[in-house]
């Protein structure tokens, strides 16, 4: 889904953050990126979302092509369209195979889309379908599904929790929806209803965390990218959120994140990838990395 | 006891006057964190906009109803957010992409300010007097009605729509609003476009019952005082410039009115003494919020 290749980069003209990494992300998958301070997994997170500017030959090549749910759909399409091209079509695979071909027929076979629409939506699905994700400016990330929690969980402060959950919808348009959204937030986060009208800056850290995390669940993102959500939490909080986490990851988006927390993060993870100074110094299965002797006497204090 | 009543009721005109602008000044800073001293120059730009629109107009079947007046006012807010919107684009926005120091802004908008001032300088150095369109009476009624309508407005815009709470959430964290998919330049473009809207509504109340001006109406006779009542109110804060904007207002027109025992030439002093006391006691201004910067 995720395809990250010769990844680098260098701040102030000679500092290399980032060495050439490789790194791949399968739908579905849950991996983590585990590697002691600075080295460069936050960097990683913010070049994937556009907040840094990458070397020149770095790649992340994002393909949703996998995805034939009717949301990913009505994501390219539209609510209306979406429900037109299903009548024509009849399931949602279907209709994606079409958009996919590269061109279409002279006999539209869609009832109530013009011929030039159609061909505008296939660009469209195109388009956001397979991206470098590089290209994308920071702001247009999220129409890629790709949702970014960053460091510190960086929640709005001086906004209540409402309007920070809004805000995590602020490319959608569909209000019935997002405020079924908001609905299901509320119930998975019972604690952010009761403070729905409490600025978030009055939050535990905790609070905060499931916040940011709830916000960018709002964008009904494909893929999460979590920057250390565990930092600075209580245990009991930790516990909490790696439960979110695993929820999340069994509700099937798919996740990179990003953790120094390497015990914890390894036991829920599928697949590992361990950075050392802006390097991949190894990778492998989350269970394998789990026993790995160096893993171990580096990562895991054992 | 007649000139106090006269004195309140000037300032009170003249107080939501400067409150319109302050709001810019204010509404600014908040988002991009630096003063636009360009501000004053949006309010000259405005005003002889109206001005040359309104002189033409009269001879015109229009005449000078009320619809002149109307025109000139929305030709002058039209021109004013386009002018905004060229300054925010071409002098602020590449130096904030290239992530320069809050000073290299600052001079950079004082730079801006100055050529504007030189431009109007160029078209027109003499002083101009502005159609009496209505008398000292009707205007007062006017700056107040529509600075409250306005503050009410724009309350309800920062605090409950979309765009709004986008705004807000920029101001605070720039990064975090780009994750969200919230494109702060366009944002920004916005504040600064309602900003020099609301300079131009202000001026052209302020000029509307026949005042003379010149082209350093911005940057000289209101001057500093919209951005002084911003900065009093809480810079960052919509009823702080307000409240900012009436206070200063009134302590202006009292002091002038009270002319005879010598106090107008004291204008200025007493201003920024109040001014400089009160951000003494409360440095982030009336209804500022104190700003812990995170390490």
């Amino acid at each position: 889904m995720l395809e990250v290749k010769n990844l680098s980069v260098t701040y102030n003209g000679n500092i290399k953050a980032l060495k050439e990494v490789n790194i791949n992300v399968n739908k579905g998958e849950l991996v983590v990126l585990i590697g002691a301070n600075g080295a460069g997994k936050t960097t990683l997170l913010k070049a994937l979302t556009g907040l840094v500017r990458v070397d020149s030959g770095s790649f992340a090549n994002l393909d949703l092509t996998g995805l034939t749910d009717k949301r990913t759909l009505n994501r390219f399409c539209g609510q209306k369209d979406t429900d037109k091209l299903l009548a024509a079509f009849e399931t949602s695979e279907a209709v994606f195979d079409f958009l996919q071909r590269a061109e279409i027929d002279q006999c539209n076979p869609v009832k109530g889309i013009s011929f030039d629409k159609l061909k505008r939506l296939q660009a469209r699905y195109q388009k956001y379908a397979t991206a470098n994700l590089l290209r994308v400016p920071a702001h247009e990330a999220i129409m890629y599904g790709v949702a970014h929690v960053p460091e510190g969980r960086q929640v709005f402060a001086n906004l209540n929790v409402q309007e920070n959950l809004e805000m995590g919808a602020y490319r959608r348009h569909n209000a019935i929806k997002i405020k079924q959204d908001l609905k299901e937030v509320f119930e998975r986060f019972p604690r952010l209803e009761e403070r729905r009208k409490q600025k978030a800056g009055t939050l535990s850290g905790g609070e905060q965390q499931m916040l940011a995390m709830a916000r960018a669940m709002m964008s009904k993102p494909k893929i999460l990218l979590l920057d250390e959500p565990s930092m600075g939490l209580s245990p009991i909080f930790v516990n909490e959120i790696f439960d979110i986490i695993k929820s999340l990851h069994e509700s099937g988006i798919t996740i990179l994140l990003v953790e120094q927390n390497a015990k914890a993060a390894l036991s829920i993870a599928d697949r590992a990838y361990v950075l050392e100074t802006g390097k991949v110094v190894l990778e492998g299965k989350a269970s394998d990395l789990l026993n790995d002797e160096n893993v171990k006497k580096a990562y895991l204090g054992a | 006891m007649n000139t106090l009543l006269e004195g309140l009721k000037q300032g009170l005109e003249l107080g939501s006057i400067f409150a319109l602008m302050a709001l810019g000044y204010s509404m600014v800073y908040g988002i991009v964190k630096m003063i636009n001293f360009a501000h004053s120059e949006f309010i000259t730009i405005g005003g002889f906009l109206a001005y040359f629109i309104t002189e033409s107009l009269l001879t015109s079947t229009l005449g000078s109803s009320v619809w002149n007046l109307l025109i000139a006012l929305v030709a002058a807010i039209i021109i004013c957010v386009i002018v905004a919107i060229i300054t925010e684009r071409f002098a602020y926005r590449p130096l904030r992409k290239k992530g320069s120091s809050r000073i290299t802004a600052l001079i950079t908008a004082i730079g801006v300010s100055y050529i504007f001032s030189g431009i109007m300088n160029a078209i027109e150095p003499e002083q101009l007097q502005f159609h009496k369109f209505v008398d000292k009476n009707t205007s007062f009624y006017i700056a107040i009605i529509t600075t409250a309508v306005l503050l009410a407005a724009l309350t309800f815009f920062v605090k409950k729509t979309k765009i709004g709470i986008a705004m807000r959430a920029v101001s605070e964290n720039e990064q975090a609003a780009k994750l969200m998919g919230i494109n702060n330049n366009f944002i920004i473009s916005l504040t600064f476009m309602i900003g020099s809207a609301l300079a131009a509504i202000g001026v052209v109340i302020y000029l509307l019952d026949g005042e003379c001006f010149t082209f350093e109406i911005g940057s000289v006779t209101i001057g500093l005082y919209p951005f002084v009542a911003a900065v009093i109110g809480g810079i960052g804060s919509l009823p702080g410039a307000v409240i900012g904007g009436f206070l200063i207002g009134i302590i202006r027109a009292i002091t002038q009115v009270y002319s005879n025992i010598g106090l107008s030439s004291w204008v200025d002093t007493i201003i920024y003494g109040i001014f400089v006391i009160i951000l003494l006691f409360k440095p982030s201004g009336l209804l500022g919020k104190d700003v812990r910067e995170k390490v």
